[in-house]
Order: structure tokens, then C-alpha cells, then sequence
């Protein structure tokens, strides 16, 4: 028998997550794995254990050759369990399903074992999602931000972070105190106080409603929320541990982050924290700045040539055009196998893209190299010019000479840097409006949304913007647009959109899924 | 195809979790079982960077030497977690680990002949002195003698050194122990 490994479902690396567009798992599983990524980027986003070890992890990024990434595995060792506990119960919750096991998911039956004796088993899910938040909240609050705020790097051991300051160790501590009785009163008192509302008795297949969330219900569940986490630290208090503040962690991560940026002086990347975005708080570590998209449907090889060497162009008859790609070379590095000659060493290339096939198959993808727009001035195929977010920011010189040549028609940026972080920058300057659409996309099997649009001031317009993204994405969009001040009084939704811009969006959608291995807002990264 | 053909056996999700239900300490602990799998996921290569979330177990063929290996790293790691050894790298763990299944600690069978020569020697006096099989052949019993040729009382005498009764001292000399001064215990290192 062959080895059988996992390797559909999603991954969670600090900075964001990736998932694979899958081909027949449905969409409530989709969901769910999006949904359970999210949350250890939400636990780690907003604690203190988390915030360390996702500085740790930028340090191993930039420093590969260092011991970061032994120190950064040693930091999630002591939390893994807490990280599990929290995004499977989380991920139950929140896509309407029963803390229960889950079908063909056995990896996980002992982590919902372990929610169901931290929370209750019979808990209504209003109720649970704030002792869980709070519990696996209080376990990661420990004090060990100030440790590493003190000590220099060469003297921070994670051997020398005390047990009681580990989030697992504290999870035991919590597993094993009067906490769940405390839910369970709680339990009792919020069911005579809401129990007649509508969002509390849910309906059909939705237990805990939207609506559970809004407005004043949502207000009430902050409540609960904030007396489950002191309910939640005075249990540890009484173990013989201490809880920093919900927020209580912020002036030690600045420090930890500026010692952080003192090792690379280059610049220490690291997307998402409270105080890198401030004023974004719903934004921050959202699916739009954090995702990325393992796609099937592309060639694993791929062939640089130079300019002229073959045509590059794509299509037949009134369909031949060219599609010029601009993109950094470590993505394609990172993505292909790469033949042929040598990519430059430059910050970003361009270069013509098409498929090569066999027969009826795809063999490979064509990179034909164009060092200036004059070469393709004599082409006769109109040229489609689609530059990569990441690679506007590392070459904006290059990127600019091809915007200058091409017509906004015809160019478009696909993000694959954080997007709503983009999306509110642009959208701050007065008068910015930010026309768009979403459709979905489905391309060999895997279903995928495309969010698209054009900024518009005083009667400019912007190149067509492309945001890749999955159903959970433009979920995330969706809330976004309403409830974040900036982009609700700048965005506003046209469903022509697609009609108008659709000969544009055919090409590049197709060269896009096809050819790319890899999209979405966090796909920048090798 | 290579000369070497290692014995592959399947190891899958499911029995790893049985192992651990045969050998947890009652209650569960929640340390021990995480220090567990983390520490089997690795000895066996299926770990990843991050945290993940995936459907169904996991099936893998390996060496039957690198799964008990893994098996005993796994099952170490738990116990030094519930010891309180939260700290022990990963690569102490596994090489303690790969130490105990190289380890031959099947218990050595003395026949009746082999404890006649035990009597034998020391009714002679012959303990803590060197002394070869020839010689020990010479003053067995003459029933013994008759039975036993030279080869035969040489291998007797091995079986007393992996006994701890004796020791090897040099390619064909012994030394009988003294009564009371056996070896507690004998390891030795056989083909992994």
C-alpha cells in the first residue's frame, strides 16, 4: 500500500494560512477549514503568547540561517494545544455545527473532547464561543512578553519560561479548576435573561443565528465575554498563575517588536499585529490579508526564455493576444520547476506568459522575458499587462514604465499582498470610492471567488484590481465594506461590473487560473 | 531495486492512537498525550511547519526499525512529560529511544549442564581467576567431560557471561564471578 498523507485542508504558518482549493469537499467544509485557520491567527493575533511567537517567526523568516525557527517550533510546542482547542471549537461554533466530532476528521475528536470538559458539552454555542474565547484567552496572557522584553536575544531561552507561563501548561491548570461550573451558572443565568429572543433559540440549522452577534445581543456577548475571561483568570490566580489584561500585552509586544526590528535592519515583515494597523481593528488579521491558495489546475513546470526567441503571445484567431505578467522572481522560483535560462536579478521581472501543451493537457507555462515595452509596440495581438501587488511594491520604477505603456483597459493588479489593508489606504484619500464585484469561479473542480473592481477620484480611474479569494474571503469582504467606517463610506457594490470589464476579466481570469500554483492576499510570501 | 531491502511495516493514525490507549496512565493527561504525538509526527517525518487542519488520519510504510524507534521515542516523550521533564530536546529523546530498540534485553536461559559448571568452578576455586575452556573442560566431572567437547564448554561459558555470571577476559579467557557479585544486568547491541 502506498503512504497516504494528508494534504488537502489548510495550514496555519503565524503570518497567515493557506488552504487548497479542493475539488468535491464541499462547501460547508471549506468553510470550516478557512474558519479554523483564521481563529489560531485570531488567538495568536491578539494575545501575548502570540504575539511572541509570531515575532519569532518574522525573525525566522528573515533569518533563516539563525535559530529562530528551532526557537519559534520550541514557542508553539508550549501552545499547540490551547492554538487546537481554540480553532476547532471556535470553527464548531461558528459554522453552525455541534461541539461533536467531526466526520472524517479523527486527528481532532480529542481536542472537541477536550472543549466540551473546558465549556460543557450541552452548552448553548452564544454562551460557549465566549468561554472558549476567554479560557483559551487567559491561557495565552501570561507574562511572557515582559520576560522576553527584558532579557537581550541571546540570553531568551525558551527552557527559561517558567510552566505556568506556558499556554498548555495553564490550559491543564484551567481544565483541572471549578472554571466549567462557573460557565454552566452563567449558562443557567443567560437562558432566564435571553432565552425568550429569537437569536437565542436560533432555528433550523443555524443555533447561533448572525443576529446573535449584532447589535445589542452583540454588545451582551462582549459581556459575557469580558466576565468569562476574569471568571477565566481568577481560576488561574487560584491555581497559583497570573493573567495579564485582554489588552494588558500591547506596551510589551511594541518593545519585543522594536527588538525584533533592531535584528534586521532591513526591515522586519510581519502583517496583521494590533500595532502595525492601528485604527483597523476588524481588518487586522482578516482573510483578505492573510490567505493563500494552493491551485491544482497549473503545470509544476515551467520554461524562461528570452525575448524573441518564440512569439509568447496566447490564443488563436480573434482570441490571439498577449498576456504580460510582471512578478517577482523568487515567486517564480518558488512556484514552478523552473527550465531554460536564468530570470534576472532584479526585484521584478516582466514577461509574457502562456501555456504550453501536449496534446490536450497542459505541459507547462511559458515565461518569454520583455525588458521594455517598446519590444511589443510592433505587436499586432493586443497585449493584456497583469502585475502581481508584491511586485508594485518591490519594483514600483518598472511597474510604472509598463503602466505608462499600456492602457487602463487592458491592465489590471492582481493582490497577492494584503488587500484590505491596500484597500483602506486607497480609500482614505477624500474622494476615493472603490467600485466592485464579486463572482464566483470555478475553474477544473475548485470553486473560488474573484473580487474586482476599479478606484475612482475625480473622474480617474484605476487599473482593474483583482483580489483571488475563496467563499470565506468574500464573506470576510462582505463585513468588511459594511461595518469597517473608511471602506463602508468609500466602496460601493456594481453589478455591471463584471458585464462591462468581461472580455478584460476573461483573459486575465484564465491565465490566472490556469497558470498561477499559488494566489491570494498572503501569496506573497515563498 | 538494491541489494538492501528494509522490512517496511504500516503505521497509521489509528494505531498510534492505540498504542496510546494501551499505555496511557489512567485519566488521560493532556501534556503527556500531546508530547506523545508531537514527538511521533516527528520521529516519523510527518511534521510540518505550523498548525494544520486536515481531513481523515494518516497511513505510512517504514522501516519496522525506524517505527520502533518511533514508538519508543513517542512513548519516552510522554513519560519524561509526565516526570516533569517538559524541556528534553527532541534529538535526546530519539536517541535514548534509538539506544533501547538496538538494545538485545532478552533474559538468558542457563540449562542444568551450564549450572553443573557454575558448581563445578567454584567447588574448584576458580573464581576471579583467568582461565579458558580448555582448562574449565579439564576439571569438569568425568561424566561432564565425556559429554562436553572443548567448543561446547566455550560456548557454556558464554552463556555465563551474558548471564553476568562471568566475564570475557581476552578472546578465550573467562572469569568466573564470585557468588554474589553477578552482573545485574548485561546489554548487548544486535543488528537493528
Amino acid at each position: 500500500m502506498d503512504d497516504v498523507r494528508p494534504i488537502a485542508g489548510g495550514q496555519y504558518q503565524w503570518f497567515g494560512w493557506t488552504v487548497h482549493a479542493n475539488r468535491g469537499l464541499g462547501i460547508s467544509i471549506d468553510r470550516l477549514t478557512e474558519t479554523h485557520e483564521y481563529f489560531h491567527r485570531q488567538l495568536d493575533d491578539t494575545t501575548a503568547f502570540g504575539g511572541l511567537i509570531t515575532t519569532i517567526a518574522a525573525l525566522a523568516q528573515a533569518r533563516p540561517n539563525e535559530n529562530w525557527s528551532e526557537i519559534r517550533d520550541r514557542l508553539q510546542d508550549m501552545s499547540d494545544v490551547v492554538q487546537e482547542v481554540f480553532a476547532v471549537g471556535m470553527s464548531l461554533l461558528t459554522t453552525q455545527r455541534p461541539l461533536a466530532p467531526i466526520d472524517g476528521y479523527p486527528m481532532y475528536d480529542r481536542y472537541v473532547a477536550l472543549v466540551r470538559h473546558l465549556v460543557g458539552p450541552q452548552t448553548h454555542p452564544w454562551v460557549a464561543v465566549a468561554a472558549l474565547r476567554a479560557a483559551a484567552t487567559a491561557c495565552m496572557q501570561s507574562s511572557v512578553l515582559a520576560y522576553a522584553a527584558e532579557e537581550t536575544w541571546e540570553n531568551f531561552l525558551p527552557t527559561h519560561i517558567a510552566l505556568d507561563q506556558r499556554p498548555n501548561h495553564r490550559l491543564v491548570l484551567l481544565l483541572n479548576s471549578d472554571f466549567v461550573r462557573v460557565v454552566q451558572a452563567v449558562l443557567v443565568e443567560m437562558e432566564c435573561v435571553h432565552g425568550h429572543e429569537d437569536w437565542w433559540r436560533g432555528f433550523e440549522g443555524v443555533p447561533l443565528p448572525p443576529s446573535s452577534m449584532e447589535g445589542s445581543a452583540g454588545d451582551f456577548a462582549q459581556d459575557l465575554y469580558l466576565s468569562l475571561f476574569d471568571a477565566a483568570s481568577a481560576s488561574l490566580r487560584q491555581a497559583g498563575t497570573n493573567v495579564v489584561g485582554i489588552d494588558g500585552h500591547f506596551h510589551e509586544l511594541i518593545v519585543v517588536l522594536e527588538k525584533a526590528a533592531e535584528k534586521v535592519p532591513e526591515g522586519l515583515v510581519r502583517i496583521g499585529a494590533v500595532v502595525e494597523t492601528p485604527g483597523a481593528e476588524l481588518l487586522q488579521n482578516g482573510a483578505l490579508d492573510s490567505q493563500t491558495i494552493r491551485l491544482s489546475a497549473a503545470p509544476k513546470r515551467a520554461t524562461v526564455l528570452p525575448y524573441g526567441s518564440v512569439s509568447g503571445l496566447s490564443g488563436v484567431g480573434s482570441n490571439r493576444h498577449g498576456f504580460l505578467s510582471i512578478v517577482r522572481p523568487e515567486k517564480l522560483r518558488a512556484s514552478y520547476e523552473l527550465e531554460g535560462i536564468s530570470i534576472p536579478d532584479a526585484p521584478a521581472v516582466a514577461c509574457l506568459r502562456s501555456t504550453i501543451f501536449s496534446g490536450e493537457s497542459r505541459d507547462s507555462v511559458l515565461f518569454v522575458l520583455v525588458d521594455n515595452p517598446n519590444r511589443l509596440e510592433a505587436c499586432e495581438a493586443p497585449i493584456f499587462v497583469s502585475i502581481a501587488s508584491s511586485a508594485a511594491a518591490a519594483d514600483p520604477e518598472l511597474v510604472s514604465m509598463w503602466r505608462q505603456s499600456c492602457d487602463s483597459s487592458h491592465l489590471s493588479l492582481v493582490m497577492d499582498t494584503p488587500a484590505s489593508v491596500a484597500l483602506r489606504r486607497w480609500c482614505s484619500s477624500v474622494g476615493t470610492r472603490f467600485r466592485t464585484a464579486t463572482e464566483s469561479v470555478t475553474v477544473e473542480g475548485m470553486n473560488l471567488r474573484i473580487i474586482v473592481g476599479r478606484i475612482e477620484n475625480g473622474g480617474k480611474e484605476s487599473e482593474l484590481v483583482l483580489i483571488p479569494t475563496t467563499e470565506f474571503g468574500a464573506r470576510w469582504f462582505e463585513t468588511a465594506i459594511r461595518e469597517d467606517t473608511v471602506l463602508a463610506s468609500a466602496v460601493y457594490t456594481d453589478d455591471e461590473l463584471f458585464q462591462e470589464e468581461s472580455g478584460h476579466l476573461d483573459v486575465v481570469l484564465s491565465h490566472l487560473f490556469s497558470e498561477e500554483r499559488v494566489v491570494g492576499s498572503g501569496s506573497w510570501r515563498p | 531495486m538494491t541489494d538492501f531491502e528494509p522490512d517496511l511495516v504500516q503505521l497509521s493514525f489509528g494505531s498510534v492512537e492505540a498504542l496510546w490507549e494501551a499505555w496511557a496512565p489512567e485519566g488521560d493527561d493532556v501534556l503527556a498525550h500531546a508530547a506523545y504525538e508531537r514527538t511521533m509526527r516527528w520521529a516519523i517525518g510527518l511534521e510540518e511547519e505550523g498548525l494544520y487542519f486536515r481531513p481523515g488520519g494518516w497511513t505510512i510504510n517504514l522501516p519496522s526499525t525506524l517505527v520502533r524507534i518511533a514508538c519508543a521515542s513517542a512513548i519516552l516523550a510522554a513519560g519524561f512529560q509526565i516526570a516533569g521533564l517538559d524541556d528534553l530536546g527532541r534529538e535526546i529523546i530519539i536517541t535514548a529511544a534509538g539506544l533501547t530498540s538496538a538494545m538485545d534485553l532478552r533474559p538468558v536461559q542457563l540449562t542444568r549442564d551450564d549450572r553443573l559448571l557454575v558448581e563445578s568452578m567454584r567447588k574448584w576455586a576458580l573464581e576471579d581467576l583467568r582461565i579458558t575452556a580448555k582448562e574449565v573442560r579439564e576439571i569438569l566431572p568425568r561424566r561432564l567431560r565425556k559429554q562436553a567437547t572443548r567448543e561446547q564448554v566455550a560456548d557454556a561459558l558464554d552463556r555465563l557471561v551474558a548471564a553476568g555470571i562471568a566475564d570475557r577476559a581476552g578472546s578465550d579467557e573467562y572469569i568466573l564471578r564470585a557468588a554474589g557479585s553477578e552482573a545485574w544486568i548485561r546489554i548487548s547491541l544486535g543488528r537493528v
